[in-house]
Formats: structure tokens, C-alpha cells, sequence
């Protein structure tokens, strides 16, 4: 394991300034949180709106992540190309991204709101009649899913367009030629080629569904009745307004559990570059 | 190792400067302020102003302000703050929040500084008594009363002349209500609703307008005698206010559907959407600015009687600031609740001035002679009520407007909602008895 002309000692050096901030500011704390934070498992499934949590927070995800993802790579596939439509087209899809999360929730607080909505007459025609979508417990979690795929598919769409990007022209041409259309080009050639974008995206998705809370807080405050009630504004709700320090470092380490265990599967994956068009 | 070293220099430089440069300032004092803004309207500017006005009259006093959000969230940062050995000097923080601070052990008692102020006693004796109930405990005053409400029911005149009803006379009891909200609430040629009669907030966890409800119907959501740790929500009152919400949804369909946030409801009044709104008397600045159609306030419809509670927020002293500085927090907090800033801050906002001589100057007689609908907060004071002061505030709220919530949305009957949700107050509450 030893670097031609360099030890673990300049090894060592180089990484302490990293590491010095890793081990205090994340590795540190998270081993404090799960250190102190047993005595708050044995009420952890005793309380009945921890019980709701996971079912909640495992349907956001199952909301927010494929959407996002597909979202992304279909926008992606739309716009890419230099004619200034489409130019135009992408700065307009990646406007979310660049948008404060409580500036852009605030907005659709305004646009959903069932009373005043200056868009009301379209959602009535949508949703088939006068719907209070933030403010009943069926729409309240789709409609903020939606709203934070939304916020964040622009940002997919960008590691699609570099993924498209790097896939050689002349493999799509020597398609062409063989008579494959614009389906089966993309189908067994573009797609695959896709792969570790594909898989990075993905895994970027699940751990932002995990972490990105800031509109629940302006839409819905975990409401109505819970419905809303995701894992992390949970924590932050247990934490830093109950003050049940206990209980929210739980929380924390089972969140910590799912991110690190994600992190852990997906990783190795993305750096054996699955595959088949090598350097 | 250039970079480091060019950093400790720079740190060293900068701690020596301090040193050399500090005693120039030592004249100065600098006091962090934390305040939160609860309703509509641009209310962080004319705090912003206040400072400002404070600062050049005490040139010796520093004040920094910082903005901490909604109640809620500025609560959340103070006692952040103050775990970590950094707490604002003085907050506004919510009146009913007094035992759940102090089971954290975050502020102290402001009345050491009065006591210790020939002109402190009279000061107090000035403040309504309805606003020094969430304030006092055990006859020690704790915080000063600053932006101070109560809800009222705020009313568009011109639908009421459209509807044929009488402009000057608004309901007064819950069964009036229901009759004008019929009256008021428009429909459209296919049924759909363009104008509700009537809409009571029930989102934002808060538990304030269920209060009022149960008050009118002749209860209160905890016991008095219980040193704030006994809640009682499966109760009669509890029960009627349920029944009322849920009526004025589903069986006579003259409200919004589905939880109704806090926030919008004073946009969706003056919008002309809703005929009638609840909501806090602090929102009548804004309204006043963005109606464009004459609006009259009044208090809550009675059932068995008036009733309201007590709400928004007071000066508090936090635990662990310096206490060199208290002089400055001091002076600080007696020019923000002086009747003359008072008076200020109730025309500029909508709050209730909770002085008595803050009513006797004249720019606040003009302003009511102006705007009587700036009168009826006030004088429902007599109606007032503690607002709930348990302890663990937040988690109970949460629970009681769960049931509300579960009520509403038809998820629950009202009595397995309200037995449930008494259930699990009562494992909170355990825990301070």
C-alpha cells in the first residue's frame, strides 16, 4: 500500500486538515448521539406519532425518489442539444434548484391556498372539484412530494445532460446505421450507457429525500394530522421544541442507520462503473 | 503549513487588536434582542425602527437585533442559543410559554429589575390585568407584556349590506353566526362556492382559537389549580367546540373544507373570499392596509357566554446573559414598553397597547376615533382568560390539535379523538408531577 516516494506519514498529513473537521463536526457528534441517545429507544415506539413515521416517510420516498429521477432524466432527454429553445428550456427547468426551498414553498402555500389561489380555477379542473390540497390529510403528502420533486429535478436533469454528454457520438450513428429509431437507440444504446449516472442519481435522490424538509416546515408543519409528518422534521420537532433530547437522538441515530447503510450499498457500485464502454 | 501559520497570525493579530482597541468601546454596551413576528403584515420593519429610534436616544447602548421567525422558531433558537452558553439578553417570547421556559431553565424573573426601579411597581399596576395572568406566578411578575392580543372576529361590512344583513350588528352568539355565515356564503351557477361565510383557523399547531371555543362554551382546556399540569380536553365544552368547527364544514357548509392555515386567512378576508374570519387582533394593521371594502371587528360569538384567551408575546429575561449588562436590558426593556411605544407599536401592528395610559395619549385617541374597530380587542379583555400555561406547551398543543384535525378531516369521531388525545396529554404531563 505504499505510494512510490510517499509514507502514511505524508499520507496522514494531507488528510488531517479533513479529517481535524470530519471528526469534530460529524464523526464525533454522531458517535456522541448514539452514545447518549439509548435511553430514548425504549419510548420510541411507544409514542403513536413515531408509529405513523415510517409509513409516512417511506411513502414520500416512494413519491419523491422514482419521480425525481425520471422526471430528471426525461427533461434531460428533451433538452439536450444546443439550439437555444432548448438552452432556454433547461436554464427554465433548473430555475427551482437555484431557489431558496422556503421562498419556492412559500410560493405554492400562495398557488395551492383553496380559498384565494389566483391558479384556483385550473386545480379545480384538475383535482374535479374545490379541493383544500395542503389542508387534507389524502392530498397534503403528494402534493408536497410533488412540490419537492419539483424544487429538486433540475438538479438530476443536470447529472443526466453531462451523463448524455459523455456517451461517444459514434455509438449512436453505428446504431443508426444498423437501423435502430430514436427508442431502440436510446433503449439499448443511450440507457445503458446511462448506467452509473443512473445509479448515482438514484442514490443522490434517496439520501435528498431523507434531508431536504425546509418546505414541509412552510406548507404543512407535518400536518394535517400528522400526514406530513416526515422522519426528519420529526427529529427537529422532538429536539428543538420538545427539547426531548433523548427521543430525537433515537431518531437521529435510526436516520443516520438508513443513510449510512444507503451510502454503503451504493458507493462501491458507482466506483466499478457499471458499464459497458470502459475509458 | 504557510497557510496555518498566515492563519494564527491573523487570529493572534486580531485577539491583540481587541486588546489594544477594546478599551476605546468599553463605554458601549451591546445587548442581544431576539424577537419573532406571529402575524401578517411587515411588522419586523417597525421593530427594526424602534431600535433604531432607542439607539440614538442611548448612545451608550448597543442593541442587536435578531429576527427569529414565528413564535415557534425563535423560541427554537433562544433555547439553542442558550444551551450553548450563547443566549440573547432579553426575547420576546410567548406570555403562556412562562412554565416551559422555566422547567428548561431558560429565562429568570424580570422581578428582581423591578423591584429594584422606584418607578417599577406603578409601571406594573399600569398593564391590563388580563395580560399580567400569563405574565405572573405566584405574584412575581416574570415577563412584561409587549405585543399583546386577543382574537376577534373581523367582518366585511359590504357583504353584509349585500346580503341584507344589518352592517353595525354582527353575531353574537355561535347559533347568529351559523344563520349569517348562510347568508353570507355565495355560490356560483354551478353550486361552487365563491364567497365562505365564515373560516376559523385550525392549522399551524396552535391551540388558541379551540381555547376560545371551549371558554365560550363554558370550560377551559386545563385546570387552573393544577400548577399547569392537568389539561382537560375530554370534556362537555371541548366536545361542543368540536361539534360547532365541524358543523360549520360539513352540515352547513359555510366554511372552507379541510384544515384552514393561520397565515392565509387574513389575505383570503381581504381578498373579499371569506365574509367573516377568527383571528388575532395583531392582524389589523395588515387588513386595514389590503381591504378595500369597509370591515368592522367584534368580539367571539358567545354560546354559554364570552370568552376569550389572553395571546401573543412578552419581554422575557434570559437565563445565563451577563448579568453586567442588566441596567442596559433594563432601560432597554422600559422603552419598548413605555404607554408612548406602546401606543406606537398598537397602531402600527393591531395589538392590543397593554397599558392603561397608553389609551389616554393623544395619537391613540385619534387613531381609535379613526379605526373603532382597534376598540373591541380591548374591551373583550373583560372576557379574557389565561391562555393555556402548561408545561411541555408545545407537545400538548400538538396533541389537542391533532384531535381538532382528526375531527375536521372526519379521520375520527370527536369522542374517541378527545378521549384519545386526553390519554396522551396526560403521559406527557406525568412526567412533572
Amino acid at each position: 500500500m505504499k505510494l512510490k516516494g510517499y509514507g502514511w506519514k505524508t499520507a496522514g498529513w494531507m488528510l488531517a486538515p479533513t479529517l481535524f473537521f470530519l471528526l469534530l463536526f460529524t464523526y464525533g457528534p454522531a458517535l456522541y448521539n448514539i452514545v447518549t441517545s439509548t435511553a430514548g429507544f425504549t419510548r420510541l415506539f411507544s409514542s403513536p406519532a413515531n408509529r405513523n413515521l415510517l409509513g409516512v416517510t417511506l411513502s414520500y420516498m416512494t413519491i419523491v425518489i422514482p419521480g425525481a429521477v425520471l422526471l430528471g432524466l426525461g427533461s434531460a432527454l428533451l433538452v439536450d442539444g444546443r439550439t437555444p429553445a432548448r438552452i432556454l428550456a433547461r436554464a427554465v427547468l433548473f430555475h427551482p434548484v437555484i431557489l431558496p426551498t422556503v421562498a419556492f414553498a412559500a410560493v405554492w402555500l400562495y398557488l395551492l391556498n383553496p380559498v384565494s389561489s389566483p391558479i384556483r380555477e385550473i386545480l379545480e379542473w384538475f383535482m374535479g372539484g374545490r379541493r383544500n390540497i395542503l389542508g387534507s390529510s389524502t392530498t397534503a403528502l403528494w402534493a408536497v412530494a410533488l412540490i419537492g420533486i419539483l424544487k429538486q429535478f433540475g438538479l438530476y436533469m443536470l447529472y443526466f445532460l453531462a451523463g448524455l454528454q459523455g456517451i461517444p457520438q459514434e455509438l449512436k450513428e453505428a446504431a443508426w446505421i444498423d437501423g435502430a429509431g430514436r427508442w431502440k437507440t436510446f433503449r439499448h444504446v443511450v440507457f445503458p450507457l446511462l448506467g452509473p449516472t443512473l445509479f448515482f442519481v438514484a442514490s443522490t435522490a434517496l439520501l435528498d429525500s431523507l434531508r431536504n424538509v425546509d418546505h414541509i416546515f412552510v406548507l404543512t408543519k407535518g400536518g394535517p394530522s400528522d400526514a406530513t409528518n416526515i422522519l426528519l422534521y420529526r427529529i427537529f420537532v422532538l429536539g428543538f421544541e420538545y427539547y426531548d433530547i433523548p427521543q430525537a437522538g433515537a431518531l437521529t441515530t435510526v436516520l443516520l442507520f438508513i443513510l449510512t447503510l444507503t451510502a454503503l450499498l451504493t458507493m462501491p457500485r458507482i466506483e466499478r462503473r457499471v458499464h459497458y464502454y470502459g475509458n | 503549513m504557510r497557510a496555518f501559520s498566515l492563519k494564527l497570525t491573523v487570529l493572534l493579530g486580531t485577539a491583540l487588536g481587541s486588546l489594544v482597541f477594546a478599551p476605546a468601546f468599553a463605554q458601549t454596551t451591546t445587548i442581544t434582542f431576539y424577537y419573532p413576528v406571529g402575524v401578517a403584515g411587515p411588522l419586523a420593519r417597525f421593530i427594526e425602527t424602534y431600535v433604531e429610534e432607542f439607539e440614538a436616544q442611548h448612545p451608550d447602548i448597543n442593541v442587536e437585533t435578531v429576527f427569529g421567525g414565528n413564535y415557534v422558531e425563535n423560541q427554537s433558537k433562544i433555547v439553542a442559543a442558550q444551551r450553548a452558553g450563547t443566549p440573547p439578553d432579553v426575547a420576546i417570547l410567548l406570555s403562556q410559554e412562562l412554565r416551559t421556559l422555566i422547567s428548561l431553565d431558560v429565562v429568570e424573573s424580570m422581578q428582581p429589575l423591578i423591584d429594584a426601579d422606584p418607578e417599577g411597581e406603578a409601571m406594573i399596576a399600569d398593564f391590563f390585568p388580563a395580560f399580567l395572568l400569563n405574565s405572573t406566578l405566584d405574584g412575581e411578575v416574570w415577563s412584561i407584556p409587549f405585543q399583546r392580543s386577543t382574537p376577534v372576529l373581523y367582518y366585511n361590512k359590504e357583504a353584509f349590506v349585500e346580503a341584507g344583513l344589518d352592517p353595525d350588528s354582527p353575531p353574537t352568539t355561535w347559533e347568529e353566526l351559523i344563520k349569517y355565515a348562510k347568508k353570507l356564503t355565495q355560490r356560483d351557477a354551478q353550486g361552487r362556492v365563491t364567497r365562505y361565510g365564515i373560516a376559523i383557523p385550525t392549522g399551524d399547531r396552535s391551540t388558541w382559537l379551540t381555547e376560545a371555543l371551549v371558554m365560550q362554551a363554558g370550560g377551559s382546556l386545563y385546570d387552573p389549580n393544577s400548577d399547569g399540569k392537568v389539561v382537560t380536553i375530554d370534556t362537555p365544552a371541548m366536545r361542543a367546540a368540536m361539534q360547532y368547527v365541524y358543523d360549520l364544514q360539513h352540515t352547513h357548509e359555510v366554511s372552507p373544507k379541510g384544515v384552514i392555515a393561520w397565515g392565509t386567512v387574513p389575505n383570503d378576508f381581504a381578498a373579499g373570499n371569506v365574509a367573516m374570519i377568527y383571528h388575532s387582533t395583531g392582524s389589523l394593521g395588515f387588513i386595514r392596509q389590503n381591504a378595500d371594502f369597509e370591515f368592522g371587528t367584534a368580539f367571539l360569538p358567545a354560546n354559554k357566554q364570552y370568552g376569550v384567551p389572553t395571546g401573543g408575546g412578552n419581554f422575557y429575561l434570559l437565563k445565563g446573559s451577563d448579568p453586567a449588562k442588566r441596567e442596559a436590558v433594563w432601560t432597554f426593556t422600559k422603552w419598548m414598553t413605555s404607554p408612548e411605544l406602546l401606543a406606537r407599536w398598537s397602531i402600527d401592528s393591531g395589538y392590543v397597547a397593554p397599558r392603561i395610559s397608553s389609551w389616554e395619549l393623544p395619537t391613540m385617541k385619534e387613531y381609535v376615533a379613526q379605526y373603532p374597530q382597534a376598540l373591541t380587542a380591548r374591551e373583550q379583555l373583560q372576557y379574557a382568560q389565561a391562555e393555556l400555561p402548561v408545561y411541555a406547551l408545545q407537545e400538548i398543543k400538538d396533541i389537542v390539535s391533532k384531535a381538532e384535525q382528526d375531527i375536521i378531516l372526519g379521520n375520527a369521531k370527536i369522542e374517541e379523538a378527545l378521549a384519545e388525545a386526553q390519554r396522551r396529554a396526560d403521559q406527557v404531563l406525568a412526567a412533572f408531577r
